[in-house]
């Protein structure tokens, strides 16, 4: 029979969680856990050195580029086109103030 | 402490020695198996040596140190809840648990071996949080505010998750016909 766990305060159910926390596990495998530890490479240096690389690291600083390239050339066409679309405007105004733009 | 957050291999392995057996007390509260208690301590401190350049001296190592193993333990019934849940055959036991009786070691102290086993076959039945919450509180003795900092819940969010997590269990043992 099973006890059904109605509060702490039940009686089966406190008494079968007392014996449950005088469990004690088993011993670990302290030489694999060692050498799991020894296996795994060691992480990267703290400090301003670390910031500065994962800041500047190749998998941030390549995206960073192509959208800032990307950026560049949206802004300069940008500017490009307003010029283009004001010259018409700009030869009509010469042409109206007798050739003197 | 500082040694081995510099880089330090021996200081490093001292204090994996230093921790392991309150580490392994913790972990022992989500398994049943030897094996699994050594892959969780095992990955409890492959994460704190990830985390430790990130550990600050403000905080207590210890503390920090058994967040990281109550967050592998949580993450060790996420993964047995998800392989459960896809699992074609499932071999389940009598109490509707996937391990075999055989193969839990009967240890120094039979009696509450099999209590903390019947236990932890009663919790199974419930969400990994659930399962977690109900570990740490009524197997580890935590109280349910130290719970509730651990994991970043509100104290009303984890007495609510408590209480219906009893319900659940409650419910479950009532409807099943082998409890």
């Amino acid at each position: 029979m099973k006890k059904i766990p109605d509060s702490d305060s039940d009686a089966p159910w406190s008494v079968l969680l007392r014996a449950a926390r005088a469990d004690t596990p088993p011993p670990v495998d302290r030489g694999a856990l060692l050498r799991a530890i020894r296996a795994e490479s060691w992480p990267a240096r703290s400090g301003w050195l670390a910031e500065f690389s994962r800041l500047f690291s190749p998998r941030t600083i390549v995206p960073a580029c192509l959208g800032a390239a990307a950026m560049v050339a949206l802004v300069t066409s940008w500017q490009l086109w307003d010029v283009w679309q004001s010259l018409p405007w700009a030869q009509l105004l010469g042409a109206l103030n007798g050739g003197d733009v | 402490m500082r040694r081995a957050q510099a880089g330090d291999r021996e200081a490093l392995e001292a204090l994996v020695l230093r921790h392991e057996e309150a580490v392994a007390r913790l972990l022992w509260r989500f398994v049943r198996t030897r094996a699994d208690l050594d892959d969780l301590v095992q990955e409890t401190f492959l994460r704190m040596v990830r985390g430790l350049p990130g550990w600050r001296a403000d905080q207590p190592f210890g503390h920090w140190l058994l967040r990281i193993a109550t967050n592998a333990g949580r993450d060790y019934f996420r993964r047995q809840s998800v392989r459960r849940r896809w699992l074609v055959e499932p071999v389940a036991t009598a109490d509707g648990d996937v391990l075999a009786p055989e193969a839990v070691d009967p240890g120094a102290d039979p009696a509450a071996r099999a209590a903390a086993n019947d236990v932890k076959i009663m919790l199974a039945h419930l969400s990994p949080d659930e399962r977690t919450l109900l570990t740490l509180h009524h197997l580890e003795g935590w109280a349910l505010e130290r719970i509730a900092r651990q994991f970043g819940w509100t104290l009303t969010a984890t007495k609510l998750r408590a209480w219906r997590a009893r319900r659940r269990l409650r419910a479950h043992f009532q409807s099943s016909p082998s409890s």
